[in-house]
C-alpha cells in the first residue's frame, strides 16, 4: 500500500478512501466557508418594544387596501382590519415586527414559511391570501375573522365545559391537517384561536413563531408577549428550534385544561375532573396531552379528537364491566408498630396471589412487584389507577396491637375515588390465615366474580396451615424484597425457619430459591448461588408442581446458568400454561429470545412484561433489549422513563449512560455514568460501562484508570471478568479482552448469553476467537461459515 | 426531509429509494461491525435492499422528519431487529436480488480498523460522509468532463479546499498552459460549484434548508473522530 499522505491544508493523514484523494474533513469544511457575507449588525437599530404604525401610515405601502383600524398587537407584530377594494371583502393585514434589520437570513425564512402557510387550506385555519415585503415591511394579508379569540371567550366566563368539548375537536382537526402538511404551529395559545360569530373555529399564525429568532422566546427578551412559556412543551423551552408536531399537542393540552377549568396546569395541578364536574375519563385525555416526554404524549392530534368524541358519545361505564382490572395496595400500617410492616405487605401479596390463582380472563390483577412501591405512602386511588392502568384499587389499613389484629379493606373505583365496598376484620394474630381466606372471598364477591366451585377452591387454598411458618415466610419475603446481600441472607434464615415449622411448605422453598438466585446473580460467584437455588426448586416442585414462580425460576437458571436452551423452553412452556399473565414468564422468554438473536420478538416480550408489571425493573429489561438491538435512541428513552419512577436505580442509569455513549453523546453519557457510579458503590457493571464510555469518547487514560480501579476492588462480584473484558475491548486490547471473556464464560456470567449482539464487544465480532466463544456458549454451531444461531431453532 | 415518505406518490417513493441506494455502502459498513463476518454483513445488506425495493418496506417505516442519515440507519436497524433470524432462510430459498450491490469493490475500498475505538454508528456516519463527498466529486468531475475540461478538474481539484502549501496556481497554470489569472478564476468557479452541489445534496437529506450548515458541521466533526 502506498504511504499515507498528509493533507496540505490541515496536516491530518489522509484516509485510504479520501474522495478524489482530497482530505474529507477539509472538503466538508469547504461547504461552510465563504458564505454570503453577513450584513453587519447595526447596533443602533431600535431593539425595544414594537410600535405599530398608524393605519394611515400604511396607506402608501398597500395601495390595494383600505386600512381601517388596528385590531391588536403583540410581540410578533400588529394586525389591522382592512378592506380589499377590488374584491370588496374585509381582510386582516398582519405587519411583522421583524428583526429583519438585524438578521439577513430573515427574508429567506419569511419567504419559505409564508409559501408553505399559503398552502394550508382548511376550514379551521385562517387562510393566507397574500404575503410579501415592501420597503422592509413584511406583511401577510389574511382571512378576516369576525369574532373573538379564545382568551376573550375564557375571560368572559362563557366557556362551559361542554363548549370546550365542542372546541377542542376542531383545534385537533386543524392541527392534524397542518401536521400532515409538515407544518408545526409552535405557538398554540388562546390568543391564536379565533371563534367567528357563527361559532366556527379558526387557528391563526401557523408557523409564524419560527420566523423569529430564539431570543424572542425568553421572558426577559424584548418581545414580552411572544415569550409566555405556559403553553410551550418542555422540549420547546429547551430546544426551541428542533421541536416536532408533538409540541403543538402539549400546547393543545394546556388550552384544553384551561378551557375546562379556567386555570393553567402549573406545578402539581389537579386533574380537571377534580376542579369541575366533567366526565372523569377526560382527565386521561388532558393528562396524556400534557405528558412531559413527547413520546408519552398523544402522537397525533387526530387521536385526541377521537378520544374526546368517543367519550362524548359513550355513556360513562357502569360498575360491572366486562373485564375488571385490580391493584391491591400494601395495607397502611395504622398502628405504627414497624414490626407489622411485613404484615401489611403480606396481606396484599396473599390477596394478589389468591386472585391471580383464579386465572380468569375477565380479571386482571397487578402483581405485587407493581404495587410494592406504594408501601408506606398515602396515595390517591385515581393516581394509582392511572399509573397502573386499573379500574379498581383495593386499599386497607391494619392495626396490630400486642396480639390483636384489626384490618379494614375497601374497594375503590379509580375513576372517581368512590368506594364500592368496605369491610372490617378483627381477630388474633394467629387467626391471620382464616382472615385472609375470608378477605379473598369477600373481595371476589364484591368484584362480582361468580366463581365456580373449582375457582372457589383455588381462591381459598392455603400454602401452609401453620401460622408460625406463614409468618416466618412473610418476614422472609419482606427482607428479600430489599435486594441487599445482607437482607437476602436474613431472608434465607427466615425461610429456613419456616421450613423447620412446616417442611411441606413449597412456597418457602420457592422463596429460598429466589434468595440463592439473587445472591448468584448479584453477590456470589454464580456456581455458589445457582446450584443451591436449583436444589430448593427441586424440593418445591416435588411438593407442588403448580407454582408458576418455580417454573419461571427453573427456566431462568436453565437459560442464564446452564445455557440449556431446550430445558429453558420446557420450563417456559409449563410456566405459560400455569399463568400466561405472570410478568416474569415474559421477562425470561425475552431473555431466551434475545440470546437466540430474535431481538424483535424479545423486545415484544419485554414490552408485555412491562405492561403486566409496570415497574422500574421491567423498564430496565426493555431498555436493555433495545440496546442489544442497536436501537440506542429507544434504549435511552426507555431508561429515562424508568428513572422517572426510580431515580436512584443505578442499573437503569447505567443503560442510559451506555446508550448515550453509543450514540456518540459523550458528555451526557459520562455525566450519567458518574452519577450511576456514585449510586452503585463500585458495582462492576457500572464501572465497566464507565470505562467503555471513556474508551469510546477517546479518553483512553480515564478508561485505563477505571480499569485499575476495577482491578483493585478486593471482592470480585459476579460480572467482574465480563466488564474488565468490556473495557479492554474498548481500549483495543483484544487479547486481554478474550482472556477475560474466557473467564466470564467459565464463571457462567449471565449476560454472556447475549454476547452475539452485545454492543460492548462489537469490535471483536470479526475475530475467529469470538465465534469460538459463541460455539462454547452454544450460540453458534461449528459448521464453518454458517454463522447462524437462529438455525438451531429450525 | 425534502422527499417525504408521507407523500406516497410513486415518484417520491422512487426518489426515496434512489437516495437509499446511493448510501448503501455506509449501511454495509455498519453491518460489518455488527455481523460475525463479511458474508453475514452482505446477506443483511442485500436482504434490506431487496425488502426495500420488492416489498415497499419504507411504507411500513414512518420517517420522523429529520435527518435522512439517521432515518436510513434506523430503518436498517429495525429491519435487522425484526428480520435477522429470517435472512438466512430467505437466502437459502433463493430468489434473485433486484439490485446488485458490488460488495467486492466495497470491501477493497472500505477499511475498518477494529482497534479504532469507533462504534458501528460512527463508522456508518463516517462512511456516509465519504460517500456523500464521493458523489459530489464524481458529479463535479463529470460536469468538467462534459465541458471537455477533465484535465482542468484533475489539476485544480486540490483548490476546492482553498489555497494551501501543496501547490500553487502558478504551477497549475504552467501545466495547463493558461494564465495564472485564468487558473485562479476556474479554481474559484470550481470551488463555488462544489459548494453549491454539496449544499444541494445535503438539503435532500435534512428537514429544512436551515439545517444544512448544522449537518455540515456534524459531518465535519464525524470525519475528525
Amino acid at each position: 500500500m502506498a504511504e499515507r499522505r498528509a493533507c496540505p491544508k490541515c496536516g491530518a493523514l489522509l484516509p485510504a478512501n479520501a474522495p478524489a484523494g482530497i482530505c474529507p474533513s477539509c472538503l466538508m469544511q469547504a461547504g461552510l466557508d465563504d458564505e454570503a457575507p453577513r450584513a453587519p449588525i447595526d447596533a443602533t437599530a431600535p431593539v425595544g418594544r414594537f410600535v405599530p404604525p398608524k393605519p394611515d401610515e400604511l396607506a402608501g405601502h398597500f395601495p390595494q387596501l383600505e386600512v381601517l383600524e388596528l385590531l391588536g398587537q403583540g410581540g410578533m407584530g400588529a394586525v389591522y382590519k382592512a378592506r380589499q377594494a377590488g374584491l370588496d371583502r374585509f381582510v386582516a393585514l398582519k405587519i411583522l415586527a421583524s428583526d429583519a434589520a438585524l438578521d439577513p437570513a430573515f427574508a429567506a425564512r419569511f419567504l419559505r414559511e409564508a409559501k408553505s402557510l399559503a398552502k394550508l387550506n382548511h376550514p379551521n385555519i385562517v387562510a393566507v391570501y397574500d404575503f410579501g415585503q415592501h420597503e422592509g415591511l413584511y406583511y401577510f394579508i389574511m382571512e378576516f375573522v369576525d369574532g373573538l379569540n379564545l382568551r376573550q371567550v375564557i375571560r368572559s366566563g362563557q366557556c362551559q365545559p361542554n363548549e370546550a368539548l365542542r372546541i377542542v375537536p376542531q383545534i385537533c382537526e386543524a392541527l392534524q391537517f397542518a401536521h400532515d402538511e409538515g407544518i408545526v404551529h409552535r405557538d398554540i395559545k388562546p390568543e391564536n384561536i379565533l371563534l367567528d360569530k357563527r361559532g366556527r373555529l379558526k387557528i391563526a399564525d401557523f408557523g409564524l413563531a419560527r420566523l423569529h429568532t430564539q431570543t424572542d422566546y425568553t421572558l426577559t427578551g424584548p418581545w414580552q408577549v411572544m415569550g409566555t412559556p405556559h403553553y410551550m412543551a418542555p422540549e420547546q423551552l429547551e430546544r426551541p428550534l428542533t421541536v416536532d408536531h408533538r409540541a403543538d399537542i402539549y400546547s393543545l393540552g394546556v388550552v384544553f385544561y384551561e378551557l375546562l377549568t379556567g386555570e393553567l396546569p402549573l406545578g402539581r395541578f389537579a386533574p380537571p375532573s377534580e376542579k369541575v364536574s366533567i366526565d372523569a375519563r377526560l382527565d386521561d385525555v388532558v393528562l396524556r396531552s400534557l405528558e412531559k416526554e413527547p413520546q408519552r404524549r398523544y402522537q397525533q392530534a387526530g387521536d385526541v379528537k377521537t378520544d374526546v368524541e368517543t367519550i362524548l358519545h359513550s355513556p360513562a361505564a357502569t360498575v360491572a364491566e366486562a373485564t375488571r382490572s385490580v391493584a391491591v395496595l400494601p395495607l397502611v400500617n395504622a398502628g405504627g408498630d414497624p414490626s407489622a410492616a411485613y404484615f401489611c405487605e403480606g396481606i396484599a401479596d396473599q390477596l394478589i396471589n389468591s386472585l391471580s390463582q383464579l386465572r380468569r380472563a375477565d380479571l386482571k390483577v397487578r402483581p405485587f412487584a407493581a404495587v410494592a412501591a406504594y408501601h408506606g405512602q398515602v396515595v390517591n386511588a385515581r393516581t394509582v389507577g392511572r399509573d397502573l392502568n386499573v379500574q379498581v384499587v383495593v386499599t386497607g389499613r391494619l392495626y396490630l396491637e400486642a396480639d390483636d389484629l384489626s384490618i379494614s379493606v375497601a374497594l375503590v373505583k379509580a375513576r372517581d375515588n368512590s368506594q364500592l365496598w368496605g369491610q372490617q376484620y378483627h381477630g388474633k394474630r394467629s387467626d391471620i390465615l382464616a382472615l385472609q381466606v375470608q378477605m379473598a372471598q369477600d373481595v371476589a364477591a364484591s368484584l362480582r366474580l361468580d366463581l365456580t366451585s373449582e375457582e372457589e377452591q383455588r381462591l381459598t387454598r392455603r400454602d401452609t396451615h401453620d401460622v408460625d411458618a406463614y409468618l416466618l415466610y412473610r418476614e422472609g419475603m419482606h427482607h428479600w424484597n430489599k435486594f441487599t446481600e445482607e437482607r437476602t441472607r436474613t431472608a434465607i434464615e427466615y425461610f429456613e425457619r419456616a421450613l423447620a415449622k412446616d417442611p411441606r411448605y413449597a412456597m418457602a422453598y420457592a422463596g429460598l430459591a429466589q434468595c440463592y438466585a439473587q445472591l448468584g446473580n448479584l453477590y456470589l460467584p454464580p456456581h455458589e448461588g445457582y446450584p443451591k437455588a436449583k436444589e430448593a426448586l427441586a424440593k418445591a416442585l416435588a411438593l407442588d408442581e403448580t407454582i408458576v414462580q418455580v417454573h419461571v425460576m427453573l427456566a431462568f437458571i436453565a437459560l442464564s446458568y446452564d445455557w440449556n436452551w431446550a430445558e429453558t423452553e420446557q420450563h417456559l412452556h409449563r410456566a405459560t400454561h400455569l399463568d400466561p399473565s405472570y410478568a416474569a414468564v415474559h421477562g425470561v422468554r425475552a431473555g431466551y429470545l434475545a440470546a437466540m438473536g430474535r431481538l424483535g420478538e424479545a423486545i415484544g416480550e419485554r414490552m408485555r412484561a412491562k405492561e403486566l408489571e409496570p415497574t422500574a425493573f421491567r423498564g430496565l429489561g426493555l431498555a436493555g433489549a433495545y440496546l442489544l438491538a442497536g436501537q440506542y435512541e429507544d434504549a435511552v428513552a426507555e431508561a429515562r422513563q424508568t428513572l422517572l419512577r426510580a431515580d436512584r436505580f443505578f442499573l437503569a442509569r447505567g443503560v442510559l449512560g451506555l446508550g448515550l455513549a453509543l450514540q456518540g453523546n459523550h458528555d451526557e453519557a459520562l455525566a450519567e455514568l458518574q452519577t450511576a457510579s456514585a449510586h452503585a458503590n463500585g458495582h462492576p457493571q457500572i464501572l465497566g460501562y464507565l470505562g467503555v464510555a471513556y474508551a469510546i469518547a477517546g479518553r483512553a487514560e480515564n478508561a485505563r484508570s477505571i480499569l485499575d480501579e476495577l482491578m483493585q476492588i478486593p471482592r470480585r462480584l459476579p460480572g467482574f471478568a465480563f466488564h474488565v473484558a468490556a473495557i479492554h475491548t474498548g481500549l483495543g486490547n483484544h487479547d486481554e479482552a478474550f482472556q477475560w471473556l474466557q473467564a466470564a464464560s467459565a464463571e457462567r456470567y449471565v449476560t454472556m448469553i447475549f454476547l452475539r449482539f452485545d454492543p460492548l464487544f462489537e469490535p471483536l465480532r470479526g475475530d475467529p476467537r469470538f465465534r469460538q466463544l459463541l460455539i462454547e456458549i452454544g450460540l453458534s454451531r461449528d459448521d464453518s461459515g454458517q454463522s447462524d444461531c437462529g438455525s438451531l431453532l429450525e | 426531509m425534502v422527499i417525504s415518505a408521507r407523500n406516497n406518490s410513486p415518484e417520491s417513493r422512487e426518489a426515496l429509494e434512489s437516495l437509499c441506494i446511493a448510501y448503501w455502502q455506509p449501511l454495509y459498513v455498519y453491518a460489518r461491525r455488527r455481523a460475525l463476518d463479511d458474508n453475514e454483513a452482505q446477506d443483511w445488506t442485500q436482504a434490506f435492499f431487496t425488502e426495500l425495493l420488492e416489498k415497499n418496506y419504507l411504507n411500513s417505516v414512518s420517517p420522523e422528519r429529520g435527518r435522512f442519515r439517521a432515518f436510513l440507519l434506523t430503518a436498517f436497524k429495525h429491519f435487522l431487529t425484526k428480520e435477522w433470524d429470517k435472512i438466512k432462510a430467505q437466502k437459502r430459498g433463493g430468489g434473485c436480488a433486484p439490485i446488485s450491490l458490488n460488495f467486492h469493490a466495497a470491501n477493497s475500498a472500505i477499511h475498518i480498523d477494529p482497534a479504532s475505538g469507533l462504534t458501528a454508528e460512527q463508522h456508518y456516519d463516517q462512511e456516509w460522509a465519504i460517500s456523500l463527498l464521493d458523489r459530489i466529486l464524481e458529479r463535479l468531475k463529470a460536469e468538467f468532463g462534459a465541458a471537455g475540461k477533465a484535465v482542468y478538474f484533475e489539476e485544480l481539484k486540490g483548490f476546492i479546499i482553498g489555497d494551501h502549501a501543496g501547490t500553487t496556481y502558478a504551477d497549475v497554470a504552467a501545466r495547463l498552459n493558461i494564465t495564472e489569472e485564468a487558473a485562479k478564476k476556474t479554481g474559484s468557479r470550481m470551488r463555488s460549484r462544489y459548494r453549491e452541489m454539496l449544499r444541494e445534496e445535503i438539503t435532500q437529506t435534512v428537514a429544512s434548508p436551515d439545517e444544512v450548515d448544522d449537518e455540515i458541521r456534524n459531518l465535519f466533526a464525524i470525519l475528525k473522530l
